[in-house]
């Protein structure tokens, strides 16, 4: 079946409202407790069980301590009813202030009614309003409500702890999770995570990449390379070439003196880390190299610029050359008539 | 099928910058047309490359990033900001920005902008088991 014209551009309008109900914050934003309660009632219904109490939790972490705290072997003897449990309904998070998480214990979220919900819940948003409304059970209404106020859950038969959606979503252009400038993923009550174009970053080694002080001592001591490329991209994000120069340590490998046909004299410099680094690779992909710098002065301003480079370049003519535009062959002569 | 392949000539090479132009051999009859457009915008300066005056754009083939350009008439390539321009048609100096103007002759040419390279980001690119 082909998609007319119109259906294609509403495909296209669905597909950015449930990325922005994630990324975007939306669902957020739009979190209604007493919805979220009575959605979540809803789906244990249809499921065929009898409404359970619902709990709110403000992030991942806290629905596990709520899980714990619960499941606790001196509370559960009392905790047997769904009366007994309803007392933390509605109370504040302060019961959770002694509760200490072991990170190899994780107590399983539900498969069911959550943000792994989105892909089908979209399609069937866009084909319910724009192909076929009539051949859809109702009942999925239900579900598409509860996943509004749900990213995660962990259902149990008389509990359901719900986690809200997070507040704040940074990714790339490619929608992997990616902030150089704080948590990618944060949470209501402060618990966030740290990514760098998908890849994972303790916090305290994003924290350490905010100053360049002592950077290279920790930095040298990680074996992480997914972390300490990370920790390099926090780095230039907030210092900049220069501050990467100074926390990894950088020599003049080679400068040149160029004269042009307009008797313009470029001096171009070419710098090396002191270290090579496994994760740095080299023009042709070969990986454990050390971080390299073209610098290149700007004639009408003077103003000097470091940009990165290659370190397979044995001369800063060659680098000049191969930051020429793509397609620019690496034999033709590096010379200007005009340079400005 | 067209030989599309650009043959570098040395005769005329200038930057502006960091966009490059290079003279060049090329039947242009065989490249596709494209309105005359700026040659690169800054979004957060607002500064803008801009060739000002009687020319043809068309887009580089395959392999080479950036337009080729034919000048029929000396034209003026500014640096300036967008507002201080009223159109391309017109071979006239803008308020300079940060780069001076560079004057470019009647020819042929393949204009792009720098290269990056990043052993960093290259690494994020690849793909993971």
């Amino acid at each position: 079946m082909e998609y007319t014209e119109e259906q294609k551009i509403a495909l296209e309008k669905v597909r950015k409202k449930w990325l922005n109900n994630f990324f975007g914050g939306e669902y957020y934003k739009n979190f209604d407790e007493e919805e979220c309660r009575k959605s979540t009632k809803e789906v244990y219904k249809v499921a065929g069980f009898r409404e359970p109490i619902v709990i709110i939790a403000r992030s991942l972490p806290e629905s596990q301590k709520i899980a714990k705290y619960l499941i606790d072997e001196e509370r559960t003897k009392n905790l047997t009813t769904y009366e007994s449990f309803a007392p933390y309904e509605h109370k504040d998070y302060s019961f959770l202030k002694d509760v200490e998480l072991n990170e190899k214990i994780v107590i399983p979220f539900s498969s069911y009614a959550n943000y792994t919900d989105f892909g089908w819940l979209a399609f069937y948003d866009f084909y319910k309003n724009n192909v076929d409304a009539k051949s859809f059970d109702p009942k999925i209404e239900e579900i598409n409500t509860a996943v509004k106020y749900t990213c995660m859950s962990i259902q149990c038969e008389k509990v359901c702890i719900v986690v809200k959606y997070p507040k704040e979503v940074h990714v790339n252009e490619n929608f992997v999770l990616h902030n150089p400038n704080g948590p990618a993923i944060l949470f209501e009550d402060g618990y966030g995570q740290y990514y760098i174009n998908g890849r994972f970053i303790p916090s305290t080694n994003f924290k350490e990449a905010f100053s360049l002080d002592g950077f290279k001592e920790s930095f040298m001591q990680i074996k992480n390379e997914d972390t300490k490329a990370g920790m390099l991209f926090v780095l230039r994000n907030k210092f900049g070439q220069e501050g990467v120069m100074k926390a990894l340590g950088a020599v003049l490998f080679n400068e040149e003196v160029i004269a042009h046909k307009n008797g313009y004299l470029e001096t171009v410099r070419l710098y090396h880390s002191t270290e090579k680094y496994s994760f740095l690779i080299d023009s042709k992909g070969n990986e454990n190299n050390p971080y390299a710098w073209l610098e290149i002065t700007c004639p009408s301003t003077g103003t000097k610029y470091l940009q990165n480079t290659f370190a397979d370049f044995k001369t800063a003519t060659e680098a000049c050359k191969f930051h020429r535009p793509e397609g620019v062959p690496m034999d033709l002569i590096y010379m200007w008539n005009s340079a400005n | 099928m067209k030989n599309n392949k650009l043959i570098f000539t040395q005769e005329f090479q200038a930057h502006q910058g960091d966009t490059q132009w290079f003279s060049c051999k090329v039947d242009v009859s065989t490249l596709e047309k494209v309105p005359n457009q700026f040659i690169a915008r800054s979004e957060q300066s607002g500064s803008v490359h801009a060739l000002c005056g009687d020319y043809t754009m068309y887009k580089a083939p395959k392999g080479y990033d950036g337009f080729v350009i034919k000048v029929n008439k000396p034209c003026i390539l500014n640096h300036t900001l967008e507002e201080n321009l009223k159109n391309l048609k017109e071979a006239v100096l803008a308020p300079p920005k940060d780069h001076r103007h560079t004057e470019i002759n009647p020819g042929v040419y393949f204009v792009g902008i720098q290269r990056q390279a990043d052993p960093l980001t290259g690494y994020f690119e690849r793909v993971r088991d």
